[in-house]
């Protein structure tokens, strides 16, 4: 079954992530998803706010096992199962290179540090029940606490779909998660298409904001997909802008950064390329940043999913 | 008066946890302080579904270690709470309790006041709202910031003589805890370097027990030995009547063998570790305490043998 989520960034005010949260649960979406970026308030103790506020929405906490020892994650998340039932999914991420070298933290293996993590999760080896009734069911419905694992390179993607339920791509264009779904070799792990998302018309803040969360994408884009796509040299240059910090310099990559890495457009047209997305494989679409800072936004596309 | 708070730890189921914490809201405690044994729950997680349920009660660390998370995780925990809560929160912050600290971390934690200094100052300034440069015992920071955070008060849960010390220099309160003959004389150290803060608070913690019967003060065991297996050997020293057994509750404890630990635990160590008795005994020692200069009293575990009757019983104090 597709599944649909949106993606909160703990930078939001409280009363903001409540009422979209509020809002998305109303209007159907299967699951939540809290942004890891620790200059903000932490995801996890930003779920078991969610968890208060709504009922059975799912509920996605991102978390970078570099910043947080993974027995914090775990117990963590074991101790919000505990106060508010089964309704969690981890999503492992290597984290922003840059953030964590503002902390003193290098990222040199991330897949290492991530696959043992995932061996510290209580779990049953969901791998033994791949074939039963001829049938086989989707990994991140076999388990009551599915990991996903942020994953945007040929590597992390080949061998994140080995040992996690489910990947976190890092793209939304169906074009590029296309181009990834090519490294999956289990196939029933769950895959998540992750990216800016906006509907037209939008205000010029959010116009902005979605530059800025584009901008984020393409200047982690991994190497393999940039030479793939022959975008080198626009993803230098939007680097270079970004790192100095003159989001207004990002305008005139506006039309490249939208169509490679954003869905923008008006009802019609997101609701196209979801079902292009459906069509490639893509079990769940993830509504990232800025799409949440938009709640008339979120009900419109609540709207069609019903 | 003497204010009066609830003590729990993350080893205490969350919804057992949750009603104590509720009841101590209604009945008007000031304070819900939530040790964070590292073995067990997440702390933040604990206060997360605490602050969510209350609206009133201040909410604190009792205490979280900075050895246990990196500081800026550390400090975007603290950044949530501050947030779900509506500012009710203040961070207590101590070494911990070493031997689950050599267990969590796999080696002895090292340079204590350097940790504890340097955590308490870098967590200030980013809650200042400032930009961090440091390099130190925790690591190296460049030019990190939070976002929209508000100033934090941090009290130190510690006991020997250069921790309190330093806590009496840059912390904002400290929670006592350790034999009784003891919390006079850390008072006296902590007070040499605090006395020109008028706000500084002074937190007493030690085990709780509303105890009808000799029969019932047995419960006070198992606090009183994780109290002792965390006291530094260099204080046990001062209290030749306690030595012997003192040791031997800290080597049992080591080896996790705490049990065994409770064995060595008899009437005049339960009595130096824990404010047990009748309310009226109880209430006398609060007093006293009062009286030499504790502004807070932590009710925490084992409470006596209905936690919830012995909380509500307190309401007479209150």
């Amino acid at each position: 079954m597709f599944e649909v989520g949106i993606n909160f960034n703990t930078d939001l005010p409280i009363n903001h992530i409540v009422k979209g949260v509020n809002i998305a649960e109303e209007y159907g979406y299967d699951y939540v998803w809290i942004g890891e970026s620790f200059q903000y308030s932490h995801s996890i103790p930003i779920a078991a706010l969610i968890s208060k506020v709504t009922e059975k929405i799912k509920i996605g906490i991102i978390v970078s096992p570099k910043i947080d020892q993974c027995a914090h994650i775990v117990k963590s998340i074991q101790t919000l199962r505990e106060a508010y039932g089964e309704r969690y999914a981890v999503g492992l991420v290597p984290g922003d290179a840059l953030k964590l070298e503002a902390i003193g933290l290098k990222i040199f293996n991330a897949l290492e540090e991530i696959r043992s993590c995932i061996k510290n999760f209580p779990r049953p080896n969901l791998r033994v029940k791949l074939n039963f009734d001829g049938h086989i069911p989707k990994l991140c419905k076999l388990t009551p606490l599915p990991i996903y694992i942020g994953a945007s390179g040929p590597k992390m993607i080949n061998e994140g779909s080995k040992i996690a339920d489910g990947l976190l791509l890092n793209y939304i264009n169906p074009e590029l998660v296309k181009w990834a779904l090519e490294f999956i070799d289990v196939k029933n792990c769950c895959i998540a298409a992750f990216g800016p998302i906006l509907l037209k018309p939008a205000r010029e803040e959010l116009l902005m904001a979605l530059r800025i969360s584009t901008a984020i994408v393409a200047s982690g884009a991994n190497k393999s997909l940039v030479k793939k796509f022959n975008i080198e040299k626009e993803v230098e240059e939007i680097k270079k802008i970004f790192v100095k910090g003159d989001f207004n310099a990002l305008k005139k990559y506006d039309e490249f950064l939208i169509k490679k890495f954003a869905i923008y457009g008006n009802i019609k047209e997101v609701k196209n390329k979801i079902e292009k997305l459906k069509r490639i494989g893509v079990d769940q679409i993830i509504f990232g940043a800025p799409f949440c800072k938009d709640l008339e936004g979120i009900k419109k596309i609540g709207e069609i999913l019903k | 008066m003497m204010n009066i708070s609830l003590g729990l730890t993350t080893s205490i189921p969350i919804k057992e946890g949750l009603k104590l914490a509720l009841l101590a809201d209604k009945i008007g405690f000031k304070r819900v302080f939530i040790g964070e044994d590292i073995l067990s729950r997440d702390v933040f997680v604990y206060l997360s579904v605490i602050a969510l349920e209350t609206s009133r009660i201040e909410l604190a660390t009792g205490i979280t270690s900075p050895y246990v998370r990196h500081i800026a995780s550390l400090a975007s925990n603290i950044l949530a709470i501050q947030k779900i809560s509506g500012e009710r929160f203040t961070l207590g912050l101590g070494p911990g309790g070493i031997p689950e600290l050599e267990r969590f971390l796999g080696k002895m934690p090292e340079k204590p006041i350097l940790v504890m200094r340097d955590a308490t100052l870098v967590i200030k300034k980013l809650f200042s709202g400032e930009k961090v440069d440091y390099e130190g015992v925790l690591g190296k920071i460049k030019g990190f910031k939070l976002a929209s955070p508000n100033p934090i008060k941090i009290y130190f849960g510690v006991r020997g003589e250069k921790l309190l010390k330093l806590a009496g220099k840059i912390a904002d309160g400290v929670i006592f805890s350790g034999p009784k003959s003891y919390l006079k004389k850390a008072l006296k150290i902590v007070e040499e370097k605090s006395s020109k803060k008028t706000d500084f608070n002074k937190i007493v913690w030690n085990c709780f027990l509303l105890a009808k019967n000799k029969e019932e003060l047995k419960l006070g065991k198992q606090v009183a030995a994780t109290i002792i297996s965390s006291l530094p050997e260099k204080e046990i020293g001062n209290y030749p009547e306690l030595i012997d057994k003192t040791f031997k509750i800290k080597e049992a404890f080591k080896k996790g063998n705490y049990a065994k630990a409770e064995e060595f635990i008899d009437e005049e160590i339960l009595k130096q570790f824990c404010f047990a008795g009748e309310l009226n005994e109880i209430e006398e020692e609060i007093i006293k305490l009062e009286k030499e200069g504790f502004k807070e009293f932590v009710v925490g575990p084992p409470f006596g043998k209905k936690p919830e009757e012995a909380i509500l019983e307190l309401r007479k104090l209150l």
